[in-house]
């Protein structure tokens, strides 16, 4: 027996932590990183405000719906629309869905420039809740975000490297979102009758692709479908407003989908109306739930609820700058607080 | 090997999803835990674990990612934050060398209790002796020994993890199993022929 085996002895019976302490400290580092306690309500209204993203009320949009109450509806009490008094309104999904697609078709049809940067601003909640903003370029060449750690302004900006990766180069990011013009182009080329449109989605392999990821779903359900174009309309300016009035109105398309007679609320609590579509997967029923703008019924989160998954997010603020870390109206961020990262990986199998 | 990506793909996605580092925890924070209690206690291992993850994250830019396992490294940041406790650590070492008990002995009532006594006399012997000879290194000298003997990185491995030199990890690892050998009774201390050549 030599000393090192002898102090392979020492204290050998230290206790290793067991799985719910591992999972505790898990939690607690995600939300130290993150930087963030669950945001109250008052703070994610507010920044909605500030950022200002909602082109404002389309009263012609509610006017029509009004107008246009259908006999097949579901009563919906429409959250925050109002006095307190105001008389719950008949809305079909198709009603909520065409005044969605309006709503989105008269958006500005302006495309971002290669270099210009989407911004995102989001409230989400996985394993834990936080505030994310997420800044991607528009040629999907990049992408950046603020260091929460950092004292002061600390943008970090992920590099992917060339739109095609040569032979050896694993690209980190490749999803639709990522990609934003590339995206924008491929949408554009879609037909925009809804079930033409849903069908060359499920047919596209880029598209086909597309899920929030909570688990694999059959190419061919209609709940993969749901999840494709809740998954498109969730992207920052990415659709053109055509494709994206013809993505609304093909949701009502999807058999199954309905309308929620009640408002659910979104992750940071906004009450907004709800488009829900339920699939099996796993072994468990899951709810996928699409909430819209109760004035615009334009996209503001998703929920996905069921078995071990619990994934909800709220979208607080969008916007098109000019500069990786600038917020919409915001300073633009000195270059010497910005890093810029090669995110590729080296691996022969590429 | 675990499951999924490696670690440095881990670490490298964890830029864009920061959650992703709690997976490089779920892997990796059960070790690392262990050895940090085995010289600090549990209690300041939870401190010093917590920390190691989030100096980590700051630094996960840094992070070679030639390297496929990010264990050593995050030994190396854990060493650090230990040194920070040096004179807990050593005190503790002190009172086993006094007293006879080990202040850091395990706590915490679990079914394997009796089990875990009976470990613990059979390694009582030496264990004042060791508890003298780990307080008489110098930080250096301990954290190589420890990280081989406890933490079974490889002399490749420590020198990633502490930042120096193959030879250093070399010459400090002998140093100190030399004192090891020197201050644990039932041990010849007469050392081997390598320990001369290296020493």
């Amino acid at each position: 027996m030599d000393e090192l085996t002898k102090l392979r002895d020492f204290r050998a019976d230290t206790a290793a932590l067991d799985a719910e302490q591992l999972d505790a400290g898990a939690r607690r580092l995600t939300e130290q990183i993150r930087g963030t306690t669950p945001a109250r309500r008052r703070t994610a209204a507010g920044d909605v405000l500030r950022f200002a993203v909602a082109t404002g009320v389309r009263r012609a949009c509610l006017a029509g719906l009004t107008a246009a109450a259908v006999t097949a509806g579901v009563l919906v009490a429409l959250p925050g629309s109002g006095a307190r008094d105001e008389p719950a309104r008949t809305l079909t999904i198709a009603d909520v869905l065409d005044s969605a697609a309006a709503h989105a078709a008269a958006a500005p049809a302006k495309e971002p420039s290669a270099h210009q940067w989407l911004f995102s601003r989001e409230y989400g909640c996985m394993a834990t809740c936080g505030t994310q903003e997420e800044w991607y370029r528009y040629d999907g060449n990049q992408k950046a975000f603020r260091d929460p750690m950092a004292k002061g302004v600390r943008v970090l900006v992920n590099d992917f490297g060339p739109r095609v990766a040569p032979a050896g180069l694993c690209k980190i990011v490749e999803d639709a979102g990522a990609r934003p013009q590339e995206t924008r182009a491929r949408l554009a080329a879609l037909p925009t009758e809804p079930r033409a449109l849903l069908e060359a989605l499920r047919e596209d392999p880029y598209f086909a692709a597309v899920s929030t990821k909570i688990d694999k779903l059959p190419a061919s359900s209609p709940a993969a479908a749901f999840d494709r174009v809740v998954v498109l309309l969730s992207l920052t300016e990415t659709a053109p407003p055509r494709t994206a009035a013809a993505l609304y109105r093909a949701i009502s398309y999807i058999p199954g989908v309905h309308l929620l007679p009640r408002p659910v609320k979104d992750a940071a609590g906004r009450p907004g109306l709800a488009v829900e579509s339920t699939q099996r997967a796993a072994g468990h029923d899951i709810r996928s739930t699409l909430i819209l703008d109760p004035k615009t019924y334009a996209y503001r989160g998703l929920r996905v609820e069921g078995g071990p998954w619990k994934y909800s997010s709220a979208r607080l603020g969008v916007a098109v700058v000019d500069h990786p870390g600038q917020r919409p109206g915001g300073p633009v961020p000195p270059p010497s607080s910005i890093t810029v990262r090669p995110f590729t990986i080296k691996d022969p199998s590429c | 090997m675990p499951d999924g990506p490696d670690d440095a793909t881990l670490i490298a996605r964890s830029a864009d999803e920061p959650e992703v580092f709690a997976q490089l925890y779920h892997r990796h924070a059960a070790e690392l835990h262990r050895y940090v209690a085995r010289r600090l206690g549990s209690d300041l291992a939870d401190d010093v674990v917590g920390e190691t993850f989030l100096v980590a994250f700051r630094r996960r830019e840094r992070y070679d990612a030639r390297r496929p396992l990010a264990l050593p490294w995050l030994y190396g940041i854990a060493a650090n934050l230990i040194s920070g406790h040096r004179r807990s650590e050593l005190r503790a070492y002190r009172a086993f060398a006094r007293t006879g008990a080990d202040p850091v002995a395990r706590t915490g009532g679990s079914d394997a209790d009796a089990d875990a006594v009976d470990g613990k006399v059979a390694a009582q012997a030496s264990g004042p002796a060791i508890a003298a000879a780990l307080r008489s290194l110098s930080d250096g000298d301990r954290h190589v020994l420890l990280l081989v003997a406890w933490a079974d990185l490889s002399y490749q491995e420590v020198a990633e993890a502490l930042g120096i030199p193959l030879g250093t990890v070399r010459s400090r690892l002998n140093r100190a199993r030399k004192k090891m050998r020197a201050a644990i009774p039932e041990l010849d201390p007469i050392l081997d022929e390598e320990m001369h050549h290296h020493g």
